[in-house]
């Protein structure tokens, strides 16, 4: 197999091959940035490629596994992480300029579990400015774009672990989503990302945007290499008060069980709204072959979306408002223009706002706990249009903003997922969301497996 | 009674200024459409939250149903 078919095998196939003996993690480490010094330059998925150290891990990974000791299921995988995961010893900018020098002594949590899985680290990945946008249109190392289309945006933040995915430049990737931000590029790259529960992966060590929402997620080509990742990453962290007690799982334990007798919400409102009509069309199609795996469709309502947006926007920019309130009195000139105009607006928001928007927040967990109560999933759109072009601007008005169908479920903190569901009219990915109760990260997981496992979505390439 | 969403410059800056951001009045004036719909939107919604609604808890979600 040449080395770039390798690139774009999923992280549990790249495991089975080096456990047994047929493939050299070395040689897989060399393929990957092999590629990344070939197609990144066009791409800007990369903010730093770590290459040395990545063939030293490799090494010391195949030295360990010709020794018996292999670690996990993706022990000697590529892996890449947003930058906004302090990894020791290598720059952590967090995509800004107030970041550019900031190299970390010590690994986020994620990043420690991940190197005890024995995942070799490629590079950590381009992103919107400090989370706080969707596009990755980053100011101050430029633009990432989308591997279907160069001139559109791979979304964000997390955009070029969704760029680098699509790419075949790393096998598995990091991402973190406080309003859509691991979602929003898996549906416009085309590939897979989780939202997990708040709470379920810990967030020691990363840059924080909003502290009621930003949660840790995979993201990867395959809805296997998700649950394998989320079980390396899951679990207590006494470090993170807000990280659940309850212990770490085997997340891939359901993943063949199918979706037969599953009940599958789809919201009769907001979800739909202004979707475009091919995206609404595949989604539609989506659900059709998901009943065809014997599930079961009923409809479901979900009101007071557009407050939950609001509500999102409001406790988000107050939250990012006053974490970044040092730098953005001392050092206001380093923002990149948007997000500084994003943050002053933060900084607007009188408190009494911010509470009524945090009671909103109880009123949308209410709404979607209802909501699931009469249903085992919910299915959406991720998005409601084709990626913005580069250099686009997104709106936040509730109405017409891109993330709007992503960001009520930040509000009510439960696990969500998008996987790959067809193409739009103009030839670009479409997603599927799919939303469950907290903590049910493995039935989200086993409905993706059984759509994907139906359709051949997830194994579409872009064009080089 | 209806809280206005207007927000002069003015008071864009001085809100500003009080937060300690360096904020010049061409810049309160692209701010002001962003703060005057946001805010607007949010006093609909300071309207409309039912009295005995409460914010959750902070941190994590755990097994209060469904």
């Amino acid at each position: 197999m040449s080395g770039d078919a390798l690139c774009f095998l999923g992280g549990a196939e790249l495991g089975r091959r080096i456990a047994r003996g047929e493939l050299s993690p070395v040689e897989l480490t060399r393929a990957h940035l092999e590629r990344i010094g070939r197609l990144d330059a066009g791409l800007g998925a990369y903010l730093t490629v770590t290459a040395d150290r990545a063939l030293a891990e490799a090494a010391a990974a195949e030295r360990e596994i010709a020794a018996g000791r292999r670690r996990g299921p993706l022990h000697g995988v590529p892996l890449a992480l947003k930058d906004l995961f302090d990894t020791a010893g290598v720059a952590t900018t967090a995509g800004s300029k107030i970041l550019a020098r900031h190299t970390p002594a010590r690994d986020a949590a994620v990043v420690e579990r991940l190197r005890e899985a024995g995942l070799v680290l490629l590079g950590k990945t381009n992103m919107h400015e400090f989370a706080f946008g969707t596009t990755t249109d980053n100011q101050h190392y430029g633009p990432c774009r989308n591997p279907w289309d160069r001139e559109r945006s791979p979304g964000g933040s997390s955009g070029g672990s969704g760029a680098a995915l699509a790419a075949g430049l790393c096998a598995v990737a990091l991402g973190t989503d406080s309003g859509g931000s691991i979602r929003i590029p898996a549906a416009a790259c085309g590939v897979a990302g989780l939202k997990p529960t708040l709470g379920r992966v810990s967030r020691r060590g990363v840059v924080p945007l909003s502290w009621s929402f930003d949660t840790v997620g995979p993201m990867a080509r395959t809805v296997e290499d998700l649950a394998l990742l989320l079980s390396a990453i899951a679990g207590p962290d006494p470090a993170d008060e807000w990280c659940s007690a309850r212990p770490a799982a085997d997340f891939t334990r359901d993943l063949a069980r199918g979706a037969r007798g599953v009940v599958i919400g789809v919201p009769r409102d907001w979800f739909f709204d202004g979707v475009e009509p091919g995206i609404a069309a595949a989604v539609r199609a989506a659900i059709a072959v998901l009943e065809g795996e014997g599930a079961r469709c009923a409809e479901v309502a979900l009101p007071g979306m557009a407050d939950a947006h609001t509500a999102h926007h409001a406790i988000l920019a107050s939250e990012a408002a006053a974490f970044h309130g040092a730098w953005l009195r001392e050092r206001p000139q380093d923002y990149g223009d948007a997000i500084r105009a994003a943050l002053e607006l933060g900084a607007l928001i009188p408190a009494v706002d911010y509470v009524n928007a945090r009671r909103v927040q109880s009123a949308v967990r209410a709404t979607f706990r209802a909501a699931l109560a009469g249903a085992d999933v919910l299915v959406t759109p991720s998005l409601p249009q084709a990626p913005l072009r580069v250099g686009e601007a997104m709106s936040r008005e509730p109405e017409v903003a891109w993330n709007r169908l992503l960001t009520p479920v930040n509000v009510a903190g439960f696990p969500a997922l998008s996987v790959p569901c067809g193409f739009d009219g103009a030839g670009m990915p479409v997603g599927l969301q799919i939303i469950g109760r907290p903590f049910e990260e493995p039935l989200l997981l086993r409905v993706a497996r059984a759509y994907e496992r139906a359709t051949d979505w997830s194994t579409r390439r872009p064009p080089e | 009674m209806s809280r206005s969403s207007e927000l002069p410059e003015d008071l864009i800056l001085a809100l500003a200024q009080q937060r300690g951001l360096t904020l010049d009045r061409a810049r309160a004036a692209e701010l002001r459409p962003l703060a005057e719909s946001l805010l607007a939107r949010l006093a609909r919604i300071g309207e409309r939250v039912p009295r005995d609604l409460a914010p959750p808890p902070l941190g994590t979600l755990e097994d209060r149903g469904p």
